[in-house]
């Protein structure tokens, strides 16, 4: 097997990994997996700069996107209601949806169904989806009665627990559209090539030219890490009620 | 037919060094007198959990629950590829040896965070919070001891800065960037007194609590595995590698790694556990000040006094 | 033609069309999502394309001028930073609000 069949054989796999870990990114229900699978689709990535010979960018990409991808699904299993999908994966088997199991929920389309009279049904175990859960795992469905649930509630609670809008159709067509637009005009466009393969050590290469002709830039991102490090600080902090001082310690003048 | 039995050679390399490791544990439990227990005890222990009965939990997640044991060995294995065991003994030298070392520790907390994750427990839960929270805070100490070896050499290659150490080993004018090395390494890999996130009395086991049978012991093994390796990294930055008069080098290499485990786990013994608020106040506090402090000393020593270039 | 193969390997065009892919389907991401933490997610889809175009560019017109890595360290460095001040200003709003969904964020007051 000659070698430029074995690179192309890795150059599809590492690419076909990448694009489909980052659609099934978008795809699925579960928030953990979803940041696993924007995780693996980087690495297939970094895998992609090593065929290319850039193998110090390639360890950049992954100690860089590694860990903010933990981070961002710490912080989604912070923030979000059910952010292993146990609960979705439960609904949309007791309900009978449409759909295979591990696909996320659209939005309901169309206008919402009118008020129900006062007094026909009584679904209060269904008004509070909002409330945030901590628990892993979710609400059990086990002890909601699914099928009394007005329509209105219904759309409700669909669209409540819905991953993507109801702009979904759009949100696709533009994207097919700006990729297409980019493969044009990436078909079209004659590139000069250059034939030859990169010959230096390419850390030493950067490292010089970080710290001379680049030291501007280098002392620049610097100076934003720093300022996002601050900022971010300031926006997580929790403001700190201030405490009601009683009548006689307010002698400042007086105690030291 | 080499790039096959490299690697096997390198992971049955690995497979030895964590069984000495488990002996070392156990000399130490039980004192030098019983060195027949500590030799057969890792093993019976191992044989043990095979026969255990092989559990999953209700409601796990399927394929991150069986995958996690998985990827943490093969992280492990990757990572052991960069380690220089004698003058040509290298199963992968990149000219970033060291750079990528450091950068594949985080697919291994990855491991252990999505094994925490896919249990479905509450320990499960803050074991996978405690865990992420530990990858950021030792990824900049253990990056920055290292940085001091690599100053010294100039490159990042780890056969290049054993060579260098020829003459004088890096211990001798960096014992601070050695002793942050040995903290953040026992971050790493969750040894006694910063096993927070696997701690046996405080969470049921963690990361690790569902888990049995033979999943529990792969995740010991890469455990185990993963903590000979920083040591063999840290002989490789501080200690001078396979340099030594007499003896071939990997014996020395052997050696030389063995005696710093031993020193590492008995100096471990010594504190309690840490809680997570002292973890992390040891990191970000104690550990990230010191290791700044130790760049701006090696650099200083690095241009001023010439040690052996 | 040339730009599709490199020495039996895959050549220029190749790079660059997953590179556009996937630049479409993170712009898909951004646009569908609702909870802020995925439109985050697919912002740094896109960025990750233009790197990958960009090593490709530098791979195959450039090879000897290390610029473009130089260039890439930087912007690898700079999505970090719009993650971490993202990251915050979500953990804001989702305090504000209790959950982080875009569509409830659409005016100011509450």
């Amino acid at each position: 097997m000659s070698s430029g069949l074995i690179e192309w054989l890795i150059f599809l796999s590492l690419a076909m990994i990448a694009i489909v870990t980052a659609a099934g990114m978008i795809i699925t229900m579960s928030m953990y997996r979803a940041g696993l699978a924007l995780m693996a689709s980087f690495v297939a990535l970094a895998g992609l700069f090593i065929l290319l010979n850039a193998d110090l960018l390639a360890a950049i990409q992954v100690m860089m996107n590694v860990g903010g991808m933990l981070v961002m699904v710490l912080f989604m299993v912070m923030m979000m209601m059910d952010p292993g999908g146990e609960m979705m994966w439960g609904m949309k088997r007791d309900m009978h949806m449409r759909g295979p199991g591990a696909l996320s929920m659209h939005m309901p389309s169309g206008p919402p169904p009118p008020e129900e009279q006062e007094g026909q049904l009584d679904a209060g175990a269904m008004s509070d989806m909002d409330v945030q859960e901590t628990e892993v795992g979710g609400h059990d469905m086990s002890d909601m009665e699914m099928g009394s649930m007005t329509p209105r509630q219904n759309y409700t609670m669909m669209v409540d627990m819905a991953m993507s809008t109801a702009q979904l159709p759009w949100a696709i067509v533009l994207g097919v559209v700006s990729a297409l637009l980019l493969v044009i005009l990436l078909i079209l466009t004659p590139w000069p090539l250059a034939g030859i393969a990169p010959t230096q050590d390419a850390s030493r290469v950067v490292g010089e030219l970080l710290l001379s002709r680049y030291m501007i830039a280098f002392e620049g991102a610097a100076l934003l890490i720093l300022a996002g490090i601050a900022g971010a600080v300031l926006l997580a902090k929790r403001e700190r009620s201030r405490v009601q001082t009683p009548p006689e310690t307010k002698q400042r003048g007086e105690q030291p | 037919m080499s790039v096959f039995i490299t690697p096997l050679f390198v992971v049955c390399v690995l497979l030895v060094g964590t069984y000495f490791i488990a002996v070392i544990e156990q000399l130490l439990r039980l004192g030098l007198r019983s060195i027949g227990i500590a030799l057969t005890l890792p093993l019976a222990n191992a044989i043990r959990l095979l026969y255990q009965e092989d559990l999953t939990p209700r409601g796990a997640d399927f394929f991150l629950f069986r995958s996690a044991p998985f990827i943490a060995l093969a992280v492990v294995s990757l990572v052991a590829l960069v380690i220089p065991l004698g003058p040509t003994l290298i199963a992968f030298n990149p000219s970033i040896g060291l750079f990528y070392f450091i950068v594949l520790l985080s697919p291994f907390v990855v491991a252990i965070t999505n094994a925490a994750w896919s249990q479905n427990s509450k320990e499960g839960l803050f074991a996978t919070f405690r865990a992420a929270a530990y990858l950021i805070s030792y990824e900049v100490p253990i990056g920055f001891a290292a940085i001091g070896p690599v100053m010294a050499t100039q490159s990042l290659s780890t056969q290049r800065i054993v060579e260098v150490q020829a003459g004088l080993w890096f211990v001798v004018w960096q014992p601070l960037g050695l002793a942050i090395y040995l903290i953040a390494a026992l971050f790493v890999s969750f040894r006694h007194p910063f096993d927070s996130a696997l701690a046996g009395s405080e969470l049921e086991g963690g990361a690790f609590a569902e888990y049995s049978g033979g999943r529990l012991l792969l995740f010991k093994i890469a455990l185990a595995a993963l903590f000979l390796l920083l040591m063999a990294m840290g002989v490789v930055l501080f200690f001078g590698g396979w340099q030594g008069p007499v003896l071939p080098g990997p014996l020395w290499f052997a050696l030389k790694t063995f005696a710093l485990s031993a020193l590492v786990l008995w100096l471990a013994h010594f504190f309690p556990r840490l809680r997570h608020d002292q973890m992390l106040t040891l990191s970000w506090k104690i550990l990230l000040p010191a290791s700044l402090l130790n760049i701006t000393l090696v650099g200083i020593l690095t241009l001023t006094i010439p040690v052996g270039r | 033609m040339s730009w599709f193969t490199s020495s039996g390997g895959p050549g220029l065009l190749p790079y660059l069309l997953v590179g556009a892919i996937l630049f479409g389907i993170g712009v898909t991401g951004v646009l569908s999502q609702r909870n802020s933490l995925m439109i985050l997610m697919s912002i740094e889809i896109i960025i990750n394309a233009a790197i990958l175009t960009l090593v490709a560019f530098w791979r195959f017109v450039r090879p000897d001028q290390f610029d473009a890595q130089v260039f890439v360290i930087i912007i690898v460095t700079i999505a970090a930073v719009e993650m971490a001040s993202g990251l915050g200003l979500v953990l804001m709003v989702f305090r504000q609000r209790g959950n982080a969904n875009v569509d409830e964020a659409k005016e100011l007051k509450q």
